[in-house]
């Protein structure tokens, strides 16, 4: 069951940060 | 050790699902791409690689658009259902049975048994934390995700 959680918060925290890092890139002139 | 089938069998569901999103972030990432080349010709612009679309605005709001509306579902549905009932629906209590219920049945504070997180016995502010922990990780991802529209 941790893994299911652990890997679920994973996804969930990686694709917050690709939503960040894309708009942070074109914030920056990217 | 269990063996590898039968595990496979026992996380069946979230495995199909892992499957089933990642096919639809592929997907979505193809159509993208195919959408934005149409209308760059259109424009007279140049067309872009899959991997140019991938990390582009576009794709990225897209995508966050559409966390955005299911943790948005997922909030709105656990705060509401503490409250309101559907007579006849496995998704609801049972009708009567509405509210936030007591300590003892929401096994809390004293009531907490040996395995429970330790967070479940505490007191003031963790203890409001802690039984609203969904709630609040729902509600925080929605407007994370909206708010990476912003950008």
């Amino acid at each position: 069951m941790k893994v299911m959680f652990t890997l679920t918060l994973l996804v969930i925290v990686s694709g917050l940060a690709f939503f960040y890092a894309i708009g942070w890139s074109r914030l920056c002139g990217g | 050790m269990v063996p590898p089938l039968r595990r496979l069998k026992d996380n069946a569901l979230s495995a199909t699902f892992l499957v089933l999103f990642l096919v639809c972030l592929a997907g979505q990432a193809l159509a993208g791409m195919l959408d934005y080349n149409e209308r760059q010709l259109v424009d007279g612009g140049e067309p872009v690689s899959f991997l140019r679309s991938v990390f582009s605005s576009d794709y990225a709001v897209d995508v966050a658009e559409n966390w955005q509306s299911e943790y948005l579902q997922f909030f709105m549905f656990i705060m509401l259902t503490v409250w309101l009932v559907q007579r006849g629906s496995p998704e609801s209590k049972e009708p009567g049975q509405a509210g936030a219920e007591s300590d003892e049945q929401q096994l809390i504070g004293r009531h907490a048994g040996p395995g429970s997180p330790a967070w479940a016995r505490a007191k003031g502010a963790r203890l409001w934390l802690y039984s609203n922990s969904l709630g609040l990780v729902m509600g925080s991802i929605f407007l994370l995700s909206w708010g990476a529209q912003w950008g």
